[in-house]
């Protein structure tokens, strides 16, 4: 890890062909901030995501993650070594109590371990301890019975972040997670990631500049697959350049 | 009622059920032989299920493992001297290499290519067999298959020839594989198991290798199926080509439907209800397979359960009725 | 209670409820009986028909056999060995069943028979495989239809008898256990004949499209053309020959046919000219048939097929066995069909005791112009018959 940085990247590219999605991007990520990656339709935040989160493999450079190179490393291994995600599109256990949901997060953590088919799931304290935990904090509790798919809409993003959580791990990238939300609800995913914040590096794909604005540590602003501009939220909200992206796009 | 049955412990609630009908089943039926081919056949579709109800995985070469049990264990006794306890667990160990083989190059696809390339391995297991006639006599299949003493370290412990007696080892080892099937899908295995299903994107997410997880279910599920093909050959002393033929992947599959996806206690309705219905049926309709195919079609649009799922209703219904009686 | 509801418990109530009280009466056991094994189901369900007409007609015309009418049970083997052979247990083992006649697959009877003779019980069988009377024999099967040798035998010699310029042979053999069994008896035959064999080819069970083959045989320039493959194999095959126009190019022989059954489903434009092995025919004037064809008439009115008059016989010797027995046990019964002489749909026939085989006739036929038919079954005249099966140490039944 170098210079506290948690997650770098080195002239990462993605490419469809010949569409460049992402095109060189030099990401650096703090340990213990809260890191906001915003831009236009199109800028390519989801597409570093994919990268980032083990869904695509990049064309070109690569990702390092506490210094160990990952850019090869498939989606389920990267909880191993401590990068959680939440899904932009609510993916949860639809089925499934909210409980076992976040125990199966917390069992994740176990990978191949958890391919022992002569024990009990009961045996696993340790994961209904921390699901429990988990629940407590997301203030679930009183629905830890009732099927994810019956929780109401907030809900269901707040469990998203949960399930992240239950890896313990030590960065938490979060894909839109106010997706979708009411006004009423936002306030509450609001205070849960900067509380995460405190003992999580968090990074997030957002487009509610509100949040944005109001707990990020440092945005990076991304036009056309590259960086724009990085720096501290007022530093970015003041840039001529990123007034331009947006109102080009917008135009 | 249900809540009973689906009480915690893997020995309490519906394997208190199960251990009751196996008591009573050759007592309700007609003759041991029928109770036996009965449980081999529950105990292919209660593998089946693990793969479909519980893995989300529809399998159409169930049979060839099956069948490889079967001609596994003739074999071994036939040429290599095997007992009765060796020859099972040949077979076991037979069905679960070839089912994490088959597993291992299936579920590289999804979906429907998934189920072609089970049905492809299934028919090349066929062919097989049907080519290799010096060794599975082929279309005229493996006779004189024995059925020998049960022993334990050279000790003889029982004749198997009666058909009583047969019986009490295939509830036995039907039981043995009922216990373990609840301990499976409690497990942190079988929770996973059903994570995959559920959502498998998500399941990978939270840091499970979903291939591994899906090729340990196959292994099991060969395993079982396979001993059950050992118990069906030992049971009328003779391997039929049609044990490895597609027709049994489909037996296999209608049973395990039938029979309801959803709780394991569907594998005994649906293997009985097939083969009793095939008894029953036979006897006063040639056609009676169109009966067949009519329940599967009304089982699979209105009774999403299964019999089973059909039965707990009505239970459930019956019970309510009755406090609803009870109420002052 | 909603349709939903009903729906759903009537289906689960039928299957349980229902289904001891079923099962209890469709196994109720009968006095001194004759079990048929009869595919009723499955895909063998239109022989089962035919072969069960035949097995009931026997038992319905015997008069009383130690003093009680001889009653009939079915057993449908729903065109599936396994299911057969656990029937055949269970027939055994709760209703003491000992007679037993049919089957119409040969893994089937192969199997049935291993059971039957466990239980020290009678079978006789009209399957065709070499090793019910060969290498898989044993003291209560026994078989009716002539298998593998005298089917080429009585077929392959006459003809080429009939056709001396007929030097080349081409065959068309499924690739399993009987077919192979034909191909080998041929191949001996064309040696022995002078006749050379310029070709075969071998197609798989599931076969249906037999384009490729009849071109390769076209290609050989045959004198006749040998099919030794069978059932609806065997129908398919000639009728795509017959529309390639091989019949113009070469002679067609067909050594095992199932007889009438399958000649109705091919019909006179296809069999013309063709011709035909067969285990019998219902125009020929053996005193036995007379009377089979007659009563099978009156009381069906059809013409007796091959898997009825097999099956007829096959049960008429067991119930014959059984009298001159005098007493209804297995291996006395059996004991009595050995060396056994009596008048069957082919004329004389005996049971061999060596290898339990009846010695009978097995015909050549060739089929009729549809001007010379004189009813709807007149599809074929008898060019020969006789008798050919392996004699001395080419017998390879080692009973114990």
């Amino acid at each position: 890890m170098t210079d506290g940085y948690i997650l770098e990247t080195q002239a990462l590219a993605l490419a469809y062909g010949g569409f460049r999605a992402v095109d060189g991007v030099d990401l650096k990520v703090r340990e213990g901030t809260i890191h906001s990656v915003i831009g236009p339709n199109g800028a390519g935040k989801t597409s570093l995501f994919h990268c980032l989160t083990g869904g695509r493999r990049p064309t070109e450079g690569s990702i390092l993650f506490a210094g160990e190179d990952i850019t090869r490393r498939p989606a389920h291994r990267r909880i191993g070594i401590g990068m959680a995600r939440s899904f932009q599109v609510t993916s949860l256990f639809q089925n499934l109590s909210v409980r076992e949901n976040l125990r199966l997060a917390a069992q994740g953590r176990d990978g191949d371990r958890a391919l022992t088919f002569w024990r009990s799931v009961a045996e696993g304290k340790a994961h209904l301890a921390l699901a429990d935990e988990v629940m407590e904090r997301l203030n679930l509790t009183a629905r830890a019975g009732v099927a994810a798919g019956d929780l109401s809409h907030g809900q269901q993003r707040v469990l998203e972040v949960g399930m992240a959580l239950c890896g313990r791990p030590k960065m938490l990238l979060l894909d839109e997670p106010t997706s979708g939300m009411g006004i009423d609800d936002i306030p509450v995913m609001t205070g849960l990631i900067s509380e995460l914040g405190r003992d999580h590096t968090v990074m997030l794909i957002e487009h509610n500049m509100g949040i944005v604005m109001s707990i990020s540590h440092t945005i990076t602003v991304m036009s056309r697959g590259q960086i724009l501009v990085e720096g501290k939220p007022d530093e970015v909200c003041a840039d001529a350049r990123v007034r331009a992206a947006y109102l080009g796009e917008a135009a | 009622m249900t809540a009973f049955l689906k009480s915690k412990g893997i020995f309490g609630g519906m394997t208190l059920a199960v251990a009751a009908i196996l008591v009573l089943l050759p007592l309700l039926l007609p003759s041991a032989t029928l109770a036996s081919e009965i449980l081999i056949f529950a105990m292919a579709a209660l593998a089946c299920n693990l793969l479909l109800g519980y893995g989300g995985l529809l399998s159409f070469g169930q049979g060839l493992f099956f069948g490889a049990g079967s001609y596994l264990a003739s074999l071994a006794m036939i040429h290599g001297g095997f007992g009765l306890i060796p020859a099972l667990l040949a077979a076991a160990v037979a069905g679960a290499v070839l089912a994490t083989c088959v597993g291992w190059l299936s579920i590289r696809r999804a979906g429907i290519y998934f189920v072609m390339l089970t049905l492809a391995f299934s028919q090349m297991g066929y062919f097989l067999a049907y080519t290799l006639s010096k060794w599975t006599g082929g279309d005229n299949g493996l006779l004189d298959v024995p059925r020998p003493d049960l022993s334990l370290f050279g000790i003889r412990i029982a004749d198997l020839s009666s058909a009583g007696a047969y019986y009490t080892l295939v509830a036995v080892l039907f039981f043995a594989v009922f216990v373990g099937a609840r301990r499976v899908i409690d497990s942190p295995f079988g929770s996973t198991l059903v994570a995959i299903r559920e959502n498998e994107t998500r399941a990978a997410a939270i840091g499970f290798d979903t291939r591994h997880f899906k090729m340990l279910a196959f292994t099991l599920s060969g395993a079982v199926t396979a001993l059950a093909g050992a118990l069906y050959a030992m049971l009328i002393n003779y391997v039929p080509l049609d044990n490895i033929a597609m027709s049994m992947s489909e037996n296999i599959v209608i049973m395990t439907i039938i029979g309801g996806t959803g709780s394991l206690l569907g594998s005994l309705l649906g293997a009985g209800a097939l083969v009793t219905l095939g008894d029953i049926l036979s006897a006063m309709w040639p056609r009676w397979q169109m009966l067949l195919g009519l329940a599967l079609i009304l089982i699979v649009m209105f009774l999403r359960g299964g019999l089973w799922g059909g039965v707990e209703h009505a239970l459930d219904r019956f019970l309510k009725i009755r406090e609803k009686g009870n109420a002052p | 209670m909603n349709r939903r509801s009903f729906l759903k418990g009537g289906l689960a109530a039928t299957s349980l409820l229902a289904a001891p009280a079923f099962l209890k009466q469709a196994y109720a056991a009968a006095p001194v009986t004759i079990y048929g094994l009869k595919s009723m189901s499955g895909a063998f369900a239109s022989y089962g028909r035919f072969a069960e007409m035949g097995s009931k007609l026997a038992v319905q015309d015997f008069g009383p056999l130690l003093g009680a009418k001889p009653a009939y049970a079915t057993i449908d083997t729903e065109s599936n060995a396994g299911k057969a052979v656990r029937k055949v247990q269970e027939a055994v083992q709760q209703q003491g069943a000992v007679f037993f006649d049919g089957c119409t697959l040969s893994s089937t009877a192969l199997a049935v028979g291993k059971e039957v003779a466990k239980a020290g019980g009678v079978f006789v069988t009209p399957a065709g495989a070499d090793e019910i009377t060969g290498t898989d024999c044993n003291r209560s099967t026994f078989r009716w239809t002539v298998p593998t040798y005298g089917a080429i035998h009585e077929t392959v010699r006459p003809l080429a008898k009939l056709m001396p310029k007929a030097k080349r042979w081409y065959t068309i053999t499924p690739q399993y256990v009987f077919g192979e069994a034909l191909l080998s008896a041929a191949k001996d035959l064309f040696k022995e004949l002078g006749v050379e064999h310029v070709g075969n080819s071998y197609h798989s069970m599931q076969e249906q499209e037999f384009s490729g083959y009849l071109t390769n045989a076209m290609a050989a320039q045959p004198d006749v053309l040998l099919i030794l493959n069978f059932g609806g194999q065997a129908s398919n095959c000639l009728r795509q020959a017959v529309n390639f126009g091989l019949k113009k190019q070469m002679t067609i022989l067909m050594a095992w046919t199932a007889g009438l059954d399958q000649f109705q489903s091919l019909g006179p434009d296809i069999l013309e000219g063709v011709y035909m092995g067969a285990q019998y025919w219902h125009q020929v004037q053996s005193p036995m048939n007379i009377e089979l064809v007659k009563r099978v008439k009156e009381v069906y009115g059809i013409s007796p097929n091959y898997p009825l008059a097999a099956d007829y016989i096959g049960t008429k010797v067991i119930l014959e066995a059984i009298k001159k027995a005098g007493v209804a046990k297995g291996p006395a019964v059996a004991k009595a069909m050995e060396g056994m002489v009596y008048d069957g749909p082919t004329g004389k026939e005996t049971i061999r005791a060596v290898d339990h085989q009846v010695i009978k006739d097995y015909y050549l036929l060739k089929g009729k112009a549809k001007s010379a038919m004189k009813d709807p079954d007149d599809l074929a005249t008898v060019v020969s018959a006789g008798q050919s099966f392996p004699q001395g140490d080419k017998i390879l039944c080692k009973m114990a």
